[in-house]
């Protein structure tokens, strides 16, 4: 038996078009229908104030306010009907400090852009599958930004994987593609060698 | 929502309950229906035509701002902030699409972006090589990362940056 996901209501906030129909357009078509979108934080915050969200995934560069000043607002603010609710942050900078700043704001898991169907969909099982206890200390509220340690684990580091390029695929090229690619190079080399 | 915490020193475990599992269910092998996560993969194939039109558009834009950079100088800002938009949306996009070396490319033309010091040393000349090889990808729709020589193509641009902006 697999999840009934046509239950659930999410909440996209990116003020990328194209991003915010892409992931609509995947969730859509894995059953969850009920999907509302806002192109900026504090519309996306207005909008989560008002019904209640399953899940919520938000981008990181955003303005008015950033993404993580909306991941404080949801986690903190007294006006937050969830503070618990799991967040996905979406962000093409996906080096090792954004990752970590996200988790230390709030932020339940990192999806960095470009993504795949595949991980989008590994992302959504984490959160409802491994959710962690939520921490609160004097200048933090939000998901234990500590993994559980398996001692038997001897792989990778998760942080490390998580940042790893998604699908580094080498196919065979065609002539024709292959005198296209190598023209560029010349063109940029010869650029450089000017 | 009941908390169940525990006062430890300095900070509060909270264990909230899992309402989402609760509300999707237990799953089972596979958790999210095989055949569903199929179905989305074939609409993501389905809009890779669409996203090869509109970097083919992006292309012509970042060919336009080239050639405004030349005749008005004056304007550098203002492209700058153009190309860091079309940089940063084609890199977040391209491999969704099947094509990572769009993305590869782009990520390469916003790193220019980032390292000069100001927008008067934009350089025209960049921003075509950058354009150009995003055509040469699209018109020959090169999926993936090229291989080998898709990779060269990178380096070559990275290398171009590089001299550009050190």
């Amino acid at each position: 038996m697999s999840y009934q996901l046509e239950g659930l209501r999410i909440l996209i906030i990116d003020d990328n078009a194209h991003i915010r129909q892409l992931l609509r357009t995947i969730l859509y078509a894995v059953g969850i229908h009920a999907i509302d979108v806002a192109e900026d934080g504090v519309t996306g915050f207005d909008s989560f104030c008002r019904l209640e969200y399953d899940l919520v995934f938000t981008d990181y560069e955003m303005e008015p306010i950033s993404g993580l000043d909306l991941v404080d607002m949801i986690r903190t603010s007294h006006k937050s009907p969830n503070p618990y609710v799991p967040i996905i942050m979406i962000s093409s900078y996906s080096d090792g400090d954004r990752v970590q700043s996200a988790r230390d704001r709030g932020v339940t898991e990192f999806l960095a852009k470009p993504f795949t169907v595949d991980v989008l969909m590994s992302r959504l099982e984490s959160v409802i599958e491994e959710p962690r206890p939520f921490v609160r200390t004097e200048s933090y509220f939000g998901p234990d930004r500590r993994r559980k340690q398996d001692p038997r684990y001897n792989g990778p580091e998760r942080r490390t994987t998580e940042l790893e390029k998604v699908d580094v695929s080498v196919r065979d090229l065609s002539k024709q593609q292959r005198d296209a690619l190598q023209a560029s190079q010349a063109n940029a080399n010869k650029i450089a060698g000017d | 929502m009941a908390e169940k915490g525990q006062e430890n020193g300095a900070y509060q475990l909270i264990t909230p309950p899992n309402l989402l599992k609760a509300k999707v269910g237990k799953g089972g092998m596979g958790r999210i229906d095989p055949d569903l996560i199929k179905h989305a993969e074939t609409v993501v194939d389905s809009l890779g035509n669409e996203f090869a039109e509109t970097v083919s558009r992006e292309i012509l834009h970042v060919m336009e701002l080239a050639m405004d950079l030349e005749t008005d100088p004056a304007k550098a800002a203002d492209i700058m902030k153009n190309i860091r938009r079309v940089a940063h949306d084609l890199r977040g996009q391209g491999a969704t699409y099947g094509y990572d070396l769009i993305s590869d490319v782009a990520e390469c033309l916003f790193q220019y972006t980032d390292r000069l010091s100001s927008a008067a040393e934009l350089n025209p000349e960049v921003l075509r090589a950058h354009a150009d090889a995003m055509r040469a990808i699209i018109k020959n729709d090169v999926k993936g990362d090229g291989g080998v020589v898709g990779i060269d193509l990178v380096a070559s641009l990275d290398a171009l940056v590089l001299r550009m902006t050190g």
